[in-house]
């Protein structure tokens, strides 16, 4: 009797429908609370991969729709942009698309609301390097009518130095092997978005496509364990970074692009949560100073965030990274801080940026 | 390999299978159970295999010498070798390097040099020992007769739905189920995968995602303001207990599906009104587990108030170090034993409304503080947190959503299933809507699993 009941509710019907009512409860649920985001598509003009217009839903870290126009420009950016008013780009990676706080927190934005003249348009890509930045910049200038000049985030100083491993897709390549050179990111090899892309976009069905990622991604494992450790690469075995020669070149070949005002916006880790205190200690202090002299010795600004960051934390008790679904000192740069580089980058433009 | 992962799917699915294939066949049957255990438990680390199967082979061999023998004394030294053998590992693998740490400067003031053993720590160790040491007591005491296969004994210690955390199997529970091959039912291979689903869903999609929130707070405590370090607290209460029910949930569905029936470890804990119904509650097959082979040999509650306060301290601070090899887990322990022992001199009433909810408060609050302590890494980790939730203290603010929506939500469903136990019929029936429920939940598992490896947390003891 058992048996009877579990088989007639067990029946094909109730597990058809259920599955059916399953996906639309997700489908549902991804609408409001999972991230999506328009395909990238290659723009003509600055020859390279830009978000398609659309809107960016990001729920995992932080909450908040960014708004895309043209040639991957934020939608409320756009009209200043493509107009004649004088105007500053800030260049950048995921720190800049700052997909996690809605677009009127956004660097730009804050900047914008005090600045009368000179207006700043955010332009950048998740994995993006300085390699990416320079060589795009000539076709920006030729996109954006009266570029005065370009200010660069670094959140790190990572994005300085020649990688020596494989590059990122879509992004270019700062190298020093054989040579130190920038090498243009493949766009060939990459596929123009397809029709299902935007199909998935529009419709919110990121939830299947990321369900098969996780899968494709997985990385599959039956030997016996225990797993051997990764080993990892000794320092020793690589060839030293000459730093200086590696900044020369890379600010020689940013000056060679633009001839307006270059700025360098320096944003440290810190100050984070570290064994139950906050650590306001740059591990790459020795590093961004040597960098800062070599910008300085080539007449680019240097803006260091490190001292605001700081501040930032003693009079308030609040961290420039972190959200409200994200561990508080980590991750992306959140409202605070992006309003802090505003600020601080409007400082300087005032003084020094005619 | 843990439950929730990809790899144990399709290794279930080919174990199903087979067993499907073999039907009635039972020596086969079990033959291949036993051989796929030990590969699960290889595909952790190959080499302490060889623990288990010692541990199997000198329990089978002690509960057949015990069952043939009839000297007291002959009787008694068969029991010690099992226990000193299990304990033996137990407190090789598992405490040496702790009471080396903990007593080491006495010991070197004896004139005696000491030394930690670079030791990896076998997972499960507390678990089989533990099993195995059930089986030999029993037949020491004439409750259980000694099983004449070593086969059927092999795959009770080994059989590996509850091998690595539990629940920890009797005997005269497990071992009759192996006579005759089960015949599964639909029934079963449904409600298998229907607990199944719940155990991963508890598991990836709440505790895992709970410990994104209580873990950089415990790693930083004292940072965070009171509201923030209350929520990790309570966010914590919740995470070991969706990951712990959820892999009990996750071992009794995989059982069931291969048609045999493990006992229940988890019986809505924080629904109880005070500690002794927590841990007739909690981990129900560890507290039984203490009860009988620790606290009722001890004496129980035979021999007055005092030696029975005496049995409950020491049964519950063993319990305590059972968990892990610190000091915070046994002063968890041991502060349980003191709960315990107040509760009994708190005189028997008629249980009002006002009384159960007063009751239920006060046992929470204890259990969350319990919590704390146990999951603090030091005791001054422990007093911090706890200093920033008693007194009121300024630092980071994090009032995380999930953590609170989780906490709403379970607070509610634990309410109705006061008033109407919905919750259990939903838990313990199939119904129309079932399928639908299962098949939302697996995509909410995929779609807002953490990424990277997150192990049970019990899988550490």
């Amino acid at each position: 009797m058992r048996d009877d009941r579990a088989q007639s509710l067990g029946s094909t019907t109730s597990w058809v429908s259920g599955l059916i009512v399953s996906i639309l409860f997700i489908w549902g649920v991804s609408y409001f609370f999972w991230n999506n985001r328009p395909p990238l598509e290659r723009d003509v003009q600055l020859n390279t991969f830009v978000r398609t217009p659309g809107v960016v839903q990001w729920r995992s870290e932080g909450w908040a729709d960014t708004y895309y126009g043209k040639h991957g420009l934020l939608l409320e950016e756009e009209k200043v942009a493509l107009s004649d008013a004088p105007k500053l780009v800030l260049w950048g990676d995921s720190h800049i698309e700052a997909w996690q706080i809605p677009d009127e927190q956004k660097i730009s934005s804050v900047f914008n609301k005090s600045s009368s003249s000179l207006k700043c348009v955010t332009f950048g890509q998740s994995g993006w390097s300085v390699a990416d930045y320079i060589l795009t910049i000539p076709a920006m200038e030729r996109v954006l009518p009266n570029t005065r000049g370009h200010a660069i985030l670094l959140s790190g100083m990572q994005d300085t130095l020649p990688t020596r491993g494989g590059s990122q897709p879509y992004s270019a390549t700062f190298t020093d092997t054989p040579s130190l050179q920038l090498r243009e990111a493949d766009k060939e090899g990459f596929d123009s978005p397809t029709h299902l892309k935007h199909f998935v976009h529009q419709w919110s069905l990121r939830f299947v496509t990321d369900s098969l990622m996780r899968v494709r991604n997985h990385k599959w494992r039956f030997t016996l364990g225990p797993t051997p450790k990764q080993a990892i690469a000794s320092s020793a075995t690589q060839l030293p970074i000459d730093y200086q020669k590696a900044w020369s070149f890379l600010l020689t070949q940013l000056k060679n692009v633009s001839s307006g005002e270059l700025i360098v916006v320096y944003c440290p880790l810190t100050p984070y949560p570290e064994e139950g205190n906050v650590n306001f200690v740059d591990s790459e202090k020795e590093l961004k100073d040597a960098f800062s002299d070599i910008c300085k010795k080539n007449n680019i600004g240097f803006v260091d965030m490190s001292d605001s960051f700081n501040q930032l934390y003693a009079r308030s008790n609040q961290l420039p990274r972190g959200f409200f679904n994200t561990p508080q000192g980590f991750g992306h740069l959140n409202a605070r801080g992006q309003k802090l580089i505003a600020q601080e980058l409007k400082k300087y433009t005032d003084s020094e940026v005619p | 390999m843990i439950f929730s992962s990809p790899e144990f799917i399709v290794f279930f699915a080919l174990v199903l299978l087979t067993i499907s294939l073999l039907g009635p066949r039972n020596t086969q049957r079990k033959a291949f159970l036993l051989c796929a255990s030990y590969y699960f438990y290889a595909y952790w680390d190959y080499r302490f295999v060889s623990l288990i199967i010692a541990s199997t082979l000198v329990d089978f061999w002690v509960g057949g010498r015990l069952e043939q023998t009839a000297s007291t004394v002959a009787r008694r030294v068969l029991l010690c070798i099992s226990l000193s053998f299990n304990l033996g590992m137990l407190f090789t693998f598992k405490y040496f390097n702790f009471f080396i740490d903990s007593f080491g400067v006495m010991i070197e003031g004896l004139g005696m040099h000491t030394g930690s053993l670079d030791i990896i720590l076998p997972i499960g160790i507390s678990f089989y020992t533990f099993q195995t040491l059930s089986y030999t007591i029993d037949i020491y005491n004439k409750k259980l007769s000694a099983n004449k296969s070593l086969l059927n004994f092999a795959l009770f210690v080994a059989f590996f739905p509850q091998l690595v955390a539990g629940p920890i199997e009797r005997a005269s529970h497990f071992l009759p189920q192996l006579d005759t091959a089960p015949k599964t039912t639909r029934h079963d291979l449904l409600e298998g995968a229907r607990l199944f689903t719940y155990g991963l869903f508890k598991k990836i999609f709440l505790a895992d995602r709970l410990a994104l929130f209580v873990d950089p707070i415990f790693a930083n405590p004292g940072m965070y303001d009171s509201p923030t370090t209350w929520l990790a607290a309570l966010a914590y209460s919740l995470q070991i207990y969706f990951d712990f029910s959820g892999y009990s949930d996750m071992a009794i569905g995989a059982a069931r599906m291969m048609g045999y029936d493990l006992r229940v470890n988890f019986n809505f804990p924080y629904l109880s009104r005070n500690v002794s119904e927590f841990w007739r509650r909690w981990h129900i097959s560890l507290s039984t587990w203490v009860r009988d082979y620790l606290y009722i040999p001890l004496g129980g509650s035979r021999k007055g108030p005092k030696r029975t306060a005496i049995n409950l301290a020491i049964s519950m601070t063993l319990c305590g170090l059972w968990h892990g090899a610190a000091w915070t887990f046994t002063a968890w322990g041991a502060l349980h034993g003191l709960a315990l022992i107040i509760n009994r001199y708190i005189p028997d009433a008629k249980q009002t409304t006002i009384r159960s909810i007063l009751g239920w408060c006060a046992t929470m609050l204890f259990v969350v503080v319990g919590w704390v302590l146990f999951r603090s890494p030091t005791f001054e980790t422990a007093g911090k947190m706890l200093e920033q939730m008693f007194l009121p203290h300024d630092g980071l603010n994090w009032i995380a959503p999930f953590p609170l929506f989780v906490i709403a939500a379970t607070s509610l469903l634990h309410l109705v299933e006061v008033k109407s136990n919905w919750m259990l019929s939903i838990y313990r029936e199939f119904k129309w809507y079932t399928p639908a429920i299962l098949f939302s939940l697996l995509w909410l598992s995929t779609i807002y699993a953490p990424q990277g490896f997150a192990p049970f947390i019990y899988f550490q003891f």
